[in-house]
């Protein structure tokens, strides 16, 4: 059985969405992410970039952090509410 | 094609220095600042690529998230362009360039007549200049149609004319005429004379009644083929029923013998130079000429002017309407001198012999000729004698009365 306190606690624009069986990235503003193999990774949603650099990005998801390991890692495009990140990728932490 | 677009529009290498420098990143996102190439230099650095008209908004961002912004590279077109702000005659130049392609070429330079075989270029192409279409006439204004109307007006041996404008070049495409054929008219007749003395040795009957045979011997003038063709009477019947018109047709050959005098002055007078000569030029451009002289009048009383024209001609072979025109204008005094005996006779026997072929004509041949040199008065005579074969039909209409019109020569 999980430990209550590793998890979060649900907003309620996500049980919302849970109920009511509605995408949560467009009524609760939930990251969305898409990796494409280990060498693409798009993300919508985001809240904003912490730390770059080329073996570890760490990318602000509002209620935990996306950390993004690998190799010769690139912010390929940034936009307001899209990111593509681009390189060899080999762990995603949500912390 | 990225690359071609990034090429165009400029680019900038921006280096960030700051405690926080995603917080540039984050601020550019947000204000939808384009920028790609994140390079992380070290923990406070880092360097973007920006397109260059977004240089003044990183700059508020940098200012505003309180990091340092520092151009490293400048990359495209517009930063390449930007050096010859100042160099006036390259734009000026760049521009003259552009205009005068654009409006030079809607004028005719070149003119290429296709089709054409038995009428020359040259003529066409004067015609066309009688009706403005020469080299440097502005094309746009040409009416295509109605200049083929006025072309196949004025050369009543074309039945096709179309001209096409290629930019410079003006295509023209004619087609001949083919030639009427010769009809015989149907009710006028003809007689078949001969037109010199000789032997029938060949006699080809195709209309009318012949008078004479092979092996007569006829003169000049004589009635060969008569179109008067007596009708025939009817068995056991004595009446006359006179004659019919006939246009006569036929070939009559004969041998015949030609005799042809020419003489000519054994003194001459000849052209001796005096080695002096002025020269003259001057540029044809289109038409127009411009001399590179002033004074008009030529210094020497009796000269000879040779003129020689250079003309600018393209790699493909087609003339430009630029051309250099030098006239020369050589001194001589006349001279008297003394023909030389034989190549006086050489002269004389090249004329005869160009006019016995006029005289035979295509079908003519020439079996024996002799010359016969005689010196008479300080002239010298050469005279001709040759037995030849030739046709001495020719056709002469009859006109209404019955009466022989005048003579024409026989086709």
């Amino acid at each position: 059985m999980e430990s209550k306190e590793k998890l979060r606690r649900e907003t309620v624009l996500e049980r919302a969405s849970a109920i009511l069986d509605v995408p949560m990235d467009t009524v609760a503003g939930l990251p969305s992410l898409e990796l494409v193999g280990d060498r693409e990774l798009r993300m919508e949603n985001y809240h904003g970039i912490l730390s770059c650099g080329k073996e570890e990005i760490h990318v602000d998801g509002g209620k935990w952090v996306l950390r993004i390991s690998g190799q010769s890692l690139e912010i390929r495009a940034m936009r307001e509410r899209e990111l593509l990140i681009t390189g060899w990728i080999v762990k995603l932490e949500l912390m | 094609m990225k690359w071609l677009h990034n090429f165009l529009r400029g680019t900038i290498t921006l280096v960030v220095t700051g405690a926080e420098p995603e917080r540039f990143l984050n601020s550019c996102a947000r204000a939808n600042l384009p920028f790609w190439a994140v390079d992380r230099r070290d923990p406070f650095t880092l360097a973007i690529i920006v397109p260059r008209r977004c240089l003044p908004q990183a700059q508020r961002i940098a200012a505003r998230v309180q990091c340092d912004l520092v151009e490293e590279r400048r990359f495209g077109l517009p930063f390449f362009l930007v050096r010859f702000r100042k160099r006036y005659a390259l734009i000026a130049g760049l521009a003259l360039f552009l205009v005068v392609t654009a409006i030079f070429s809607r004028f005719i330079l070149v003119i290429d007549i296709q089709g054409n075989q038995t009428v020359t270029t040259a003529e066409i192409l004067s015609v066309l200049r009688q009706h403005g279409i020469r080299p440097g006439a502005y094309g746009p204004s040409i009416d295509q149609r109605d200049l083929s109307n006025r072309m196949l007006l004025a050369m009543d041996e074309l039945s096709f004319f179309s001209l096409n404008l290629h930019g410079t070049r003006a295509e023209v495409i004619v087609r001949e005429r083919l030639p009427k054929p010769n009809l015989i008219p149907v009710n006028q007749g003809a007689n078949i004379v001969s037109r010199a003395t000789g032997i029938i040795t060949q006699m080809d009957l195709f209309e009318g009644q012949a008078l004479c045979k092979e092996g007569d011997t006829v003169t000049e003038g004589e009635l060969l083929i008569s179109g008067l063709v007596d009708i025939p009477e009817a068995p056991y019947s004595n009446s006359d029923l006179g004659t019919s018109l006939h246009y006569a047709q036929g070939r009559i050959y004969a041998r015949t013998w030609r005799t042809i005098k020419a003489e000519i002055p054994l003194t001459a007078q000849v052209k001796s130079l005096t080695g002096k000569e002025e020269s003259r030029f001057s540029l044809n451009l289109f038409g127009s000429r411009m001399k590179f002289y002033r004074n008009g009048g030529i210094s020497f009383s009796m000269y000879d002017k040779i003129t020689t024209t250079k003309t600018w001609v393209l790699s493909d072979g087609s003339i430009m309407p630029l051309s250099l025109q030098k006239e020369t204008f050589r001194e001589y005094e006349p001279q008297t001198t003394e023909l030389k005996l034989d190549a006086a006779e050489a002269m004389l026997k090249e004329e005869l012999e160009r006019e016995l072929s006029a005289r035979l004509g295509p079908e003519g041949e020439v079996l024996r000729r002799d010359f016969v040199t005689r010196m008479v008065d300080g002239k010298l005579e050469l005279t001709l004698l040759a037995e030849c074969t030739e046709q001495i039909g020719k056709t002469v209409p009859i006109d209404q009365a019955g009466e022989i019109a005048s003579p024409e020569t026989i086709h």
